[in-house]
C-alpha cells in the first residue's frame, strides 16, 4: 500500500481554482458599519487600524471601498470623519484630528502625505504650499528656505513666511533651513496640491511623549484568541536586549509559562512541554533549530522581523505539528516606499537589513545578514587551545515579494544560517538551516482571500574529526532532517464578526539520523549508515469564528492529520514485556521504498470561547488536541546541535496533547494596562522519556532506549502589561507542575518505580518583569528581572568502588532542583535626537546583564579533579558551571540610512 | 563516538566561557539516602582460585569545605563489610564458602575454578542478618585475541599546572591496538586490563641492579562499546592501552642512571555474560559521562545483587563469573619509527608489583 500523496497533492492545487471561480461572486452590497469595513480592510490588506469606536461617526460607505487601494480607502474613511490618518510602520491610526491634509508618519522617517490620495496622478505638478515659522515662538521666518532634494529646486519663504513650491507628484525628501536655526529635513509623499506647514528650531527640541498603540488597545479582551501574545516591529523594538540586539525567541521566556531551561540554551519550553514542542515558523516554514552558537542568540535577525505571534493554547485548526505553542515570525515588509539600510554592531555580532522598492514598489527587496566576531574574540584567549579553535555563525534572509496587481501577491523567501566550531584543530563541527518558501496570497473577492505556500526547510548537524596523530581514526559524521510542505488556506469573511477558515497541508519529512564514514585516505573508520527514513502527514482543517452574541464569540475548528511512515525501513519486533535490545529482537521486518510502514493519524479539535463581561473585561476558555509525528531525540537537558529528529514509527508513537485552558482579562485606565490571569491543564499521551544512559548517536535501534511516558502540564498564570506613560513593560508570574510518569512493565524500563516524577521542565515559580523608563525623549531606562525555581536534575548520591574504579550510584530521575535563578538586566539607550536632516541615524545601548553577579547554575555535573603536574589522584567532586558570573555590559550601536 | 559528544560540549562551555565570564565552582549537595548499603566487588574465573568476594559499604557524596570551595572531596573510602558468610552455589548443588582473609576481603580456597556452562549464584549474609543473592551467572564461551599491534603515536592532555593554569602536554607513547574475535558469530563480550611492565637497569657504586616495576594504566574500564564495531564476530582495531614513552611517567626514583630494558604489556582479557557486560559497560558510559555539561541522562549502574531479606533495600556491586586468559607481549624495538611488534612471552602477571636484584637478572628477565 502505498500513500496518495499525490492526490492529495492534486487536490491541493485544485481547491484554489475552485476557490477562486466562488470568489468572483459579489457576496453583500449592503452598506457596512465603518467598523465593519475597518475589519474587512484589515484583513484584505493584512494589516491592522487602530481608532476608538466613538471617533467614529456612523455614516455608512458601501463594499466598493473595499476594492480600493488601501490608502485610499483609508482617506476616503478619515476625510467623511474629519479624522487624521499617522501610519506607523505597516498599520495604520485613526485619530481625531482637523488637519485638512491627512497626516501618514512614522517616527523614524517622518514621512507626511499631503493631498488627496484619490486625486493622485490628476496633476504633473502640484503645489505645495505652507509656512515656516519658529517652532517655539510661533514666529514666521522670512527667508528660510524650502528645498527639495529629488528636483533640486527650493524657494524662500515670504515676509510673512509664506511659500509655495511646484514639484512633482509623488514621494520628496525637503530640507528646511534658516540661518541660526538647525536644517531640518523632512519626507514628504505629494498626492495633490496642498498645504504644510514647516517648523524651525533653534535647539533640538525634547517632544512631549506621544505614545501610540500598535493594537487595538482592547484586543486582549476582545479577541476569542487566548493565551496568545502578538508583537508587532514597536513592540519588537521594546524588547530586552541581549548581547546588544533583540533577541525575539529569548525574549519570549520572559513570558508566562515560557522558559529556558538555562542561563542560554537552545530554544524555550511552554507550559511544560520539551523544546521539540514549539512550532517556530518563519514566514510559515518551521526552523529546527533556533540557536546560534549554543542559544548565545537566536538564529532571527531582529532587524527584518515585522511581526510575531506566539500562540500557547486554543492554537487555530490551520496549526498543528507541534503540541505545545506555535511561534509565527514574519519578516516580509509589507510596504517599501524608499530604501532603508539598518543594523548594528555589537560584542559577539554585527548585523544589517537592506530593503527597497523596486520597479514602481511592483517588487520590493529586503535582505539581511548578521555574522559573528567569536572567532576574532577567541584568536584574543591566551589559552592555546583557544587561540587554535574557531566558532562563529552567519545568517542570511531574503524576501521578494511581487505585486501582480492589488489582489495577487507572490513572496518568495530564503533563508540560510551556518554555525560552525572547532576546538584546538581536531574537531570540525557545523550545523545549518536553510529554508525557502514561495507565497502566493490572493484577495479573491470582497470576503474571500486565500494564500498557498510551498516550502522546504532542512537542518543539518556535521562533525569531522580529523586526527592527525590518527589518522586511521579520522571520520566524518553527519545527520539531517528535510521537511517539505505544500500549504494552502482560505478565507472567507461572510460578515465582520464571521470568518471562516479552512485549508489543506501536505508535509513530507526526511530523516537521516546518522552516517558515519572515513575521513582521509588513510582512516581505518568502518561506515555506518543508519537507515533514513521518510514519512508524510497530511492534513485538513477548518475554523469557523463567530460572534454568538454582542458578548460570546466562538472559534471552533476541526483538523484533521494522518501520517503515513514510509519505506524503506528496518523494523524490529522485541519480545513482549522485555526491554527492548538486541537480545529480545524476535522478528525483522523490512519495508520496500515508499511502503506505509505504520499510520497513525486522528482529529484535532480546537475550540475557544470568549465571554465579554462589561467593557474592560472578560472570560476566555479553550481547548486544544494535537498530534505531533516528529520528536527530537536528546539524552541531555539542554538541546544540542548534535541531537536528532526521529519520525514516528512502529515503536516510537505520536505524542498527543489535549490542552485546556480558562482565563481572566481585565483592562484598567482606559485599556493602558492589561492584566489576565489563566489557568491550564494540559495532559501529554506518548511523551518520550530515556532510559538511563539514553544513546542517541548512531544507533540503529533508538526505540531500545527510549521509554514511553505520559504527562501532566498544568499552572496558573498572572500577568500584567502597562502599554502607556513614561513607564511601560510587563510582570508575569507563573506556578505550575510539569510531571510524568513511565508505564513500562519490565523493570528495566521503569522510570523512578513508575511513579510520577518531575519533567525536566518543571519550574514551580517563574516570575519575570520587563520595565522601560523613558526618563526623557532621547534616554530610556530598561531593567528586565527574571527568577524561577531551579530546574529537577539527577544527581548522584553516593559513590563506591569495583576495583580501583570509584562509580556513583544517582538519585531517582529528577529527584533534585538546581538552585534558584534569578538576575537583573539593566540597559540605559540613547536614541537619535530630533535632527531630522540627517542622512543617517543610529542610537547607543549600554546594558549589564547580570547586574548583581548571581552565579546562577547553568548546569551540574560530576568530575574528577583536574590532574596537576603534582597529583594524579583522581577523586571527584560536584561542579555546578554557571554561564554568567559577574556584571557583563556591553555596548551596542545601531544605525539607520 | 564519545570523544565528539565531549568535543562539542567542551567546546560550547569553552565558547561560553571565553565569551562570557564564566566558569565552575564546587557545587553543595545534601544527598537524601540511607547509607547502609552493601557493594559487591567479586569474581569467579575459570582460573585456578583462589577468588575473591569484597564486600564494602558506600560512602555518601559529601559537600565542600565551606572554607575552600575549590577543593575536591570526597576522599573517604567505604566501610569493608566484616563477619558477613559468604557462599556460592553452582546449578549442580555445590557450595563453596568463602572465608574472610582480612576486612570485606573473602576468599574461596585454590581448587574452585568456574567450569563452562554452569551457573553460579552468590550467597551473603551479613552480620545485621539481611540476606543478599545475586543472579544465576553462567560462565560464558571464550573470546581470543587474534592480533596485537603497538603504533608510535603521541597523545595530548589537557593538564593543570601547579600554578593553576592550563597546559597541553603532548606524550610520546605506543597506541596499542587488537583485532578480537568471538566464539561464535555474535559480538564477543569482554573487557581488558592492560598492565606496564618495566624492566631497566640502575648502576648504583658501580654495580649494575636490575628492576621490574609494573604500572597501572588508568583506572578507566576498557571494554567493547555497543556501537558501529558490532558489524561482526570480530572486534577490530580495539585500543587496548596507550603506554607512554616518557621517563617522567614511569615514577623512576632516580632517573639520571635509569636505563630501560624491556616494556613489557601484560594484558588480561576478559570474556564476560551479558549481565557482566552490562555493568562494565554502563560503568564505562558513567565515567565518561565525566564533565559533560549539558546533563546528560544519567547512567545508573544495574547490579545483578539484591535483598532476598528486604527487597526494597538497596544492593550494589557485581558478582561476576568471566573466564580469563592472561598473556604477556614484549615491545621489541625496531629500527622503524612508526611500528612497533609485540612478540608474546612467558606470562608474567605472577611477579610482584616491583623489585629488583643485585649483580644477576632475575629469572624472568627477557633478554635482549
Amino acid at each position: 500500500m502505498r500513500v496518495p500523496f499525490n492526490l492529495a497533492t492534486l487536490l491541493l492545487l485544485l481547491v484554489p481554482l475552485f476557490a477562486e471561480q466562488g470568489a468572483g461572486q459579489t457576496l453583500r452590497q449592503e452598506p457596512l458599519r465603518l467598523d465593519e469595513l475597518i475589519i474587512l480592510l484589515e484583513k484584505k490588506h493584512s494589516t491592522r487600524i487602530f481608532y476608538r469606536q466613538e471617533w467614529l461617526q456612523e455614516s455608512a460607505a458601501g463594499p466598493e471601498i473595499l476594492d480600493m487601494p488601501l490608502e485610499r480607502a483609508i482617506s476616503l474613511l478619515s476625510r467623511s470623519n474629519n479624522l487624521s490618518v499617522y501610519r506607523i510602520d505597516n498599520y495604520y491610526v485613526l485619530a481625531p484630528g482637523s488637519d485638512p491634509a491627512s497626516r501618514y508618519s512614522t517616527p523614524d522617517e517622518t514621512t507626511v502625505a499631503i493631498g488627496d490620495p484619490l486625486e493622485y496622478g490628476r496633476y504633473p505638478i502640484v503645489t505645495l504650499s505652507g509656512t515656516i515659522s519658529d517652532g517655539q515662538t510661533g514666529e514666521s521666518l522670512a527667508g528660510a528656505v524650502i528645498y527639495s532634494q529629488r528636483t533640486g529646486t527650493g524657494v524662500p519663504a515670504g515676509p510673512d513666511g509664506h511659500f509655495s513650491l511646484n514639484l512633482p507628484p509623488g514621494e520628496h525628501r525637503v530640507s528646511i533651513s534658516f540661518v541660526g536655526y538647525e536644517t531640518s529635513g523632512r519626507r514628504i509623499y505629494l498626492y495633490s496640491p496642498g498645504e504644510f506647514d514647516f517648523e524651525l528650531f533653534e535647539e533640538t527640541l525634547q517632544l512631549d511623549e506621544v505614545t501610540i498603540m500598535a493594537q487595538r488597545a482592547e484586543a486582549n479582551i476582545t479577541r476569542t484568541r487566548m493565551s496568545m501574545i502578538s508583537l508587532d516591529s514597536r513592540m519588537l523594538r521594546e524588547l530586552p536586549g541581549s548581547m546588544g540586539e533583540q533577541d525575539i525567541i529569548r525574549s519570549m521566556s520572559l513570558l508566562p509559562g515560557i522558559s529556558t531551561v538555562g542561563e542560554f540554551g537552545t530554544g524555550f519550553h511552554v507550559r511544560g512541554g520539551s523544546a521539540d514542542q514549539n512550532l517556530v515558523l518563519l514566514e510559515e516554514v518551521p526552523l529546527f533549530n533556533s540557536s546560534h552558537l549554543f542559544g548565545l542568540t537566536s538564529v532571527v535577525n531582529p532587524d527584518m522581523v515585522t511581526g510575531v505571534t506566539m500562540t500557547k493554547a486554543g492554537i487555530p485548526a490551520r496549526y498543528g505539528e507541534r503540541a505545545a505553542s506555535v511561534m509565527d515570525i514574519r519578516i516580509r515588509p509589507e510596504e517599501v516606499t524608499s530604501t532603508s539600510l539598518t543594523g548594528g554592531i555589537g560584542l559577539l555580532n554585527s548585523r544589517a537589513h537592506l530593503k527597497t522598492p523596486v520597479f514602481s514598489e511592483k517588487i520590493i527587496f529586503s535582505a539581511g545578514a548578521r555574522t559573528s566576531w567569536s572567532d576574532w574574540l577567541l584568536g584574543r584567549i591566551p589559552d592555546e587551545d583557544l587561540m587554535n579553535s574557531s566558532a562563529g555563525f552567519y545568517d542570511l534572509t531574503g524576501t521578494l515579494t511581487f505585486s501582480i496587481n492589488p489582489k495577487n501577491t507572490i513572496t518568495i523567501f530564503g533563508y540560510n544560517s551556518a554555525d560552525r566550531f572547532a576546538f584546538a584543530g581536531n574537531s570540525d563541527h557545523a550545523y545549518g538551516n536553510t529554508l525557502g518558501s514561495v507565497r502566493l496570497n490572493s484577495i479573491a473577492g470582497e470576503k474571500f482571500s486565500f494564500s498557498i505556500n510551498a516550502g522546504f526547510s532542512n537542518y543539518n548537524y556535521e562533525v569531522i574529526e580529523s586526527d592527525e596523530l590518527r589518522p586511521s581514526a579520522a571520520y566524518r559524521l553527519n545527520s539531517a532532517i528535510n521537511y517539505r510542505s505544500l500549504k494552502s488556506n482560505f478565507m472567507y469573511f461572510p460578515d465582520p464578526d464571521h470568518n471562516i477558515e479552512f485549508g489543506f497541508n501536505a508535509i513530507h519529512y526526511d530523516t537521516d539520523p546518522g552516517n558515519l564514514t572515513p575521513y582521509g585516505p588513510g582512516s581505518d573508520i568502518i561506515p555506518v549508515a543508519i537507515d533514513s527514513g521518510q514519512a508524510v502527514e497530511l492534513a485538513a482543517y477548518v475554523s469557523d469564528n463567530f460572534a454568538l452574541t454582542p458578548s460570546v464569540s466562538i472559534e471552533a475548528g476541526l483538523r484533521y492529520s494522518r501520517y503515513f511512515r514510509l519505506g524503506e525501513a528496518t523494523v524490529y519486533i522485541y519480545e513482549q514485556g522485555m526491554p527492548r535490545s538486541a537480545a529480545s529482537i524476535t522478528d525483522t521486518l523490512h519495508f520496500g521504498a515508499n511502503e506505509i510502514v505504520k499510520s497513525y493519524g486522528g482529529p484535532e479539535p480546537r475550540l475557544g470561547i470568549r465571554y465579554i463581561l462589561d467593557g474592560e473585561s472578560s472570560v476566555k476558555a479553550s481547548y486544544n488536541r494535537i498530534h505531533q509525528y516528529i520528536n527530537l531525540i536528546s539524552n541531555t537537558s539542554v538541546i544540542i546541535p548534535s541531537d536528532t529528529w526521529s519520525l514516528s514509527d512502529t515503536h516510537l508513537k505520536p505524542l498527543k496533547s489535549d490542552h485546556y485552558a480558562v482565563g481572566y482579562f481585565r483592562n484598567f485606565s482606559n485599556n493602558s494596562v492589561e492584566t489576565s490571569v489563566e489557568l491550564y491543564y494540559k495532559r501529554l499521551y506518548n511523551v518520550t522519556e530515556y532510559k538511563e544512559g539514553a544513546q542517541i548517536i548512531l544507533n540503529e535501534r533508538p526505540e531500545a532506549d527510549l521509554i514511553n511516558a505520559k504527562g501532566h502540564n498544568y499552572g496558573i498564570e498572572v500577568y500584567a502589561r502597562k502599554n502607556s506613560g513614561r513607564l511601560t513593560g510587563w510582570a508575569s508570574y507563573t506556578l505550575s507542575a510539569s510531571i510524568r510518569r513511565s508505564g513500562e512493565e519490565h523493570p528495566e524500563n521503569k522510570i523512578n518505580r513508575n511513579e510520577y516524577f518531575p519533567s525536566n521542565y518543571d519550574k514551580p515559580h517563574d516570575f519575570s518583569a520587563n520595565l522601560n523608563y523613558n526618563i526623557t525623549r532621547r534616554w530610556i531606562l530598561g531593567g528586565t528581572f527574571a527568577y524561577s525555581s531551579g530546574r529537577p536534575v539527577t544527581l548522584p548520591e553516593l559513590y563506591f568502588y569495583h576495583g580501583n574504579t570509584m562509580l556513583v550510584r544517582y538519585s531517582d530521575r529528577n529527584a533534585y532542583r538546581l538552585p534558584d535563578y534569578h538576575r537583573l538586566d539593566l540597559s540605559l539607550t540613547l536614541l537619535e535626537n530630533l535632527r531630522t536632516d540627517r542622512r543617517g541615524k543610529g542610537h547607543w545601548t549600554f546594558s549589564v546583564i547580570n547586574v548583581y553577579g548571581r552565579k546562577n547554575a547553568y548546569s551540574v555535573f560530576y568530575e574528577k579533579n583536574d590532574r596537576t603536574a603534582g597529583t594524579r589522584s583522581s577523586l571527584f567532586s560536584l561542579y555546578k558551571l554557571y554561564i554568567i558570573g559577574r556584571p557583563l555590559p556591553t555596548l551596542t550601536y545601531n544605525f539607520t540610512f | 563516538m564519545k570523544r565528539h559528544i565531549i568535543y562539542i560540549t567542551s567546546i560550547a562551555v569553552i565558547l561560553l566561557q571565553s565569551v562570557l565570564p564564566s566558569c565552575r565552582e564546587i557545587y553543595r549537595h545534601e544527598p537524601n539516602i540511607a547509607e547502609d548499603v552493601i557493594v559487591v566487588d567479586g569474581l569467579l574465573s575459570d582460573r585456578p582460585g583462589p577468588h575473591l568476594i569484597r564486600l564494602t559499604g558506600i560512602q555518601m557524596i559529601e559537600t565542600s569545605d565551606p572554607d575552600n570551595p575549590h577543593s575536591p572531596v570526597n576522599e573517604g573510602i567505604p566501610d569493608y563489610i566484616r563477619g558477613a558468610s559468604v557462599i556460592v552455589a553452582d546449578d549442580a548443588g555445590n557450595q563453596f564458602i568463602f572465608n574472610e582473609e582480612s576486612p570485606g576481603h573473602y576468599y574461596s580456597d585454590s581448587t574452585l575454578r568456574a567450569v563452562e556452562g554452569r551457573s553460579y549464584s552468590l550467597h551473603i549474609i551479613t552480620s545485621n542478618g539481611h540476606v543478599y543473592l545475586s543472579s544465576p551467572q553462567q560462565l560464558p564461551g571464550p573470546v581470543n585475541l587474534d592480533t596485537l599491534i603497538a603504533m608510535n603515536t603521541y597523545r595530548e592532555r589537557l593538564m593543570l599546572s601547579t600554578q593553576g593554569t592550563y597546559f597541553n602536554e603532548r606524550v610520546h607513547g605506543l597506541e596499542i591496538v587488537a583485532n578480537i574475535r568471538g566464539s561464535g558469530k555474535n559480538r564477543p563480550l569482554f573487557r581488558l586490563v592492560p598492565q606496564y611492565l618495566l624492566l631497566y637497569t640502575q648502576t648504583f657504586a658501580n654495580h649494575q641492579n636490575f628492576h621490574w616495576k609494573k604500572l597501572y594504566m588508568p583506572d578507566n574500564i576498557n571494554i567493547n562499546m555497543e556501537a558501529y564495531e558490532k558489524v561482526s564476530a570480530t572486534v577490530r582495531n580495539h585500543e587496548v592501552t596507550f603506554m607512554s614513552l616518557r621517563e617522567q611517567d614511569l615514577y623512576i626514583d632516580r632517573e639520571d642512571d635509569f636505563n630501560p630494558h624491556r616494556r613489557i604489556l601484560l594484558l588480561s582479557l576478559f570474556s564476560l555474560n551479558e549481565e557482566s557486560w552490562n555493568f562494565y559497560s554502563s560503568a564505562h558510559e558513567q565515567i565518561h559521562s565525566e564533565g559533560r555539561l549539558f546533563d546528560p541522562m544519567a547512567k545508573q549502574l544495574p547490579s545483578n545483587i539484591y535483598c532476598d531479606s528486604d527487597p526494597g533495600r538497596l544492593a550494589l556491586g557485581l558478582f561476576e563469573v568471566s573466564r580469563v586468559t592472561k598473556r604477556t607481549f614484549v615491545v621489541v624495538e625496531t629500527p622503524w619509527e612508526d611500528f612497533y611488534p609485540l612478540k608474546e612471552t612467558e606470562d608474567l602477571h605472577h611477579i610482584p608489583d616491583f623489585g629488583k636484584t643485585f649483580i644477576d637478572p632475575p629469572g624472568f628477565w627477557v633478554d635482549r
